[in-house]
């Protein structure tokens, strides 16, 4: 894993907060004074954004990238336990206090609005729009990684490929991406190699093409009948968010 | 089991908000386990203890927690008691003081899989704060003893007003997303030995007493495991004398082993 985030300002000027949902939720009048506050960086794949018992200056909205959210233990295996979008925002510990206990990840490169955490504190404060959408994205986010306790002690690694696959196609609306392996095996909890197995098995399926960390989603309603039910049960928390 | 599977494990693709519905309508019946009630259990009232054993209330500034007292109901819940249905939305909100709380999930097969322990350290009732629709789970009692009832709109008032009550819960919805997810990570790769033990622990430290009321056929539906799989992993620690088993009673024997027997993920529950 490379230790630097390295964001770079790709826009100033660009004041558009609609490819944010939570964001672009708000009122006109929040929307614009919250704006003057965001810088647009890009999030490039493998960046991490941060790690656990960080206290975090900034928070981020992404705009077209998407973070993983992983739980590492002491001998370095790990298991994604969320994945945030355009519906979502990274560094909740920003206003729940405390530190992060994960470790997030760019896992598709592209643009979030970043802002300082600072701000997003005295925003939540005074800002009842606002705080309301943090607070049910945090309760989304908690739906998700709940799910990940079911799914992981229940659900056979195929169908939860599958799920994965399909909220990484949610948040990126491509049907084509690269995905890494490390990535993959930390979806699964598995060693590497297996990931492989577990991908052929969706390719011989027809659902997917697979081959060296390229995704090509072949058939997205034979997935969705694949996948195991943690997909659905996730998706309806965000469907408003995702729409 | 089988009116379960009739109503609900044929259809295989279900929303939340449909089977929410169909809850409501009362025609959907859960796993025909005798463990896991459909019908919400009244709470039965008791007289105030004034001891103040729940750590969330007690990290509460003297003022914000004379705020709260008036509207605190000490109830006594018992073993497998249900507190919400799936798809129910929260009346109250509960702090426990020496009672044991479990958000239980459904799965389509009929099995079953806890995902948050709530005891002493939090509060039942957080998704409500968090304006959350119906729960896609059930609350249930997992070791009966004593909690804080409040009404749910009261809390969410006074956690509207900011100030210390919402600082409390915030920390705590950091507290509780660090446990889910260190217990996601546990799910997928402890063993299952090492994941009962890491449990008991944690069921030890929220509940009021060292005699846990636990039939093996309980325990496999809140780890997501075989009944089978529980038994030889009781059977083990038994065999070391690190419990004792007797009639559907858990006795923690020796604490000291359990927790070395325990995977990492408790001390990260624990802190």
């Amino acid at each position: 894993m490379k230790p630097e985030l390295s964001s770079s300002i790709t826009s100033q000027t660009s004041r558009d907060l609609s490819d944010n949902v939570l964001l672009a939720s708000l009122p006109e009048a929040d929307r614009k004074r919250i704006g003057a506050s965001l810088t647009s960086v890009t999030h490039t794949l493998r960046d991490i954004v941060f790690r656990p018992e960080e206290r975090l200056s900034y928070v981020y909205f992404p705009r077209t990238s998407i973070v993983s959210l992983l739980t590492e233990l002491s001998d370095g295996n790990g298991m994604e336990v969320g994945l945030v979008g355009r519906e979502g925002f990274v560094g909740v510990s920003a206003i729940l206090g405390g530190t992060e206990t994960k470790v997030a990840t760019v896992q598709a490169s592209g643009t979030a609005w970043k802002i300082s955490a600072e701000t997003v504190r005295t925003e939540f404060r005074n800002c009842p729009p606002f705080q309301s959408a943090l607070l049910r994205y945090t309760h989304g986010l908690m739906s998700q990684i709940s799910q990940s306790v079911v799914c992981n002690a229940r659900h056979p690694m195929e169908g939860r490929l599958a799920r994965w696959l399909l909220m990484y196609h949610d948040r990126l609306g491509k049907n084509e991406f690269e995905m890494t392996h490390e990535f993959m095996a930390h979806m699964l909890g598995v060693r590497r190699p297996g990931v492989s197995e577990v991908a052929a098995k969706l390719q011989s399926m027809g659902f997917i093409k697979y081959s060296r960390g390229h995704v090509t989603i072949l058939d997205r309603a034979g997935l969705e009948e694949f996948a195991c039910e943690c997909y659905i049960v996730i998706e309806e928390k965000f469907k408003d968010l995702l729409k | 089991m089988k009116e379960f599977e009739n109503t609900f494990g044929s259809t295989s693709r279900m929303s939340t908000t449909q089977i929410a519905d169909r809850t409501i309508g009362g025609s959907l019946v859960l796993p025909g386990i005798s463990d896991f009630k459909r019908e919400v259990t009244p709470d039965r009232k008791i007289p105030f203890n004034g001891l103040l054993t729940n750590k969330l209330l007690a990290s509460l500034p003297g003022a914000a927690f004379a705020r709260l007292l008036p509207h605190l109901e000490p109830v006594s819940l018992t073993g497998n008691q249900t507190i919400s249905a799936f798809g129910d939305s929260l009346n109250s909100a509960y702090f426990p003081e020496t009672a044991v709380i479990t958000h239980i999930y459904f799965l389509e097969d009929g099995s079953t899989t806890a995902a948050a322990i709530i005891g002493n350290e939090g509060m039942v009732g957080l998704s409500a704060i968090l304006e959350a629709g119906p729960q896609s789970y059930a609350t249930q009692v997992t070791i009966g003893g004593t909690a804080l009832k409040i009404d749910i709109d009261t809390l969410k008032k006074e956690f509207a007003a900011g100030g210390p009550v919402q600082q409390a819960l915030l920390n705590y919805t950091g507290h509780r997303l660090a446990q889910l997810s260190q217990k996601a990570v546990c799910n997928g790769r402890h063993k299952l030995e090492e994941r009962l033990c890491t449990w008991l622990l944690m069921v030890h430290d929220r509940a009021g007493q060292n005699r846990l009321r636990l039939t093996h056929e309980q325990i496999a539906h809140l780890l997501g495991a075989r009944r089978a799989g529980i038994t030889d992993a009781c059977n083990n620690l038994r065999r070391d004398n690190i419990i004792h088993y007797r009639r559907g009673v858990i006795r923690i024997a020796n604490r000291e082993l359990l927790e070395r027997a325990a995977c990492e993920c408790y001390a990260s529950f624990r802190s």
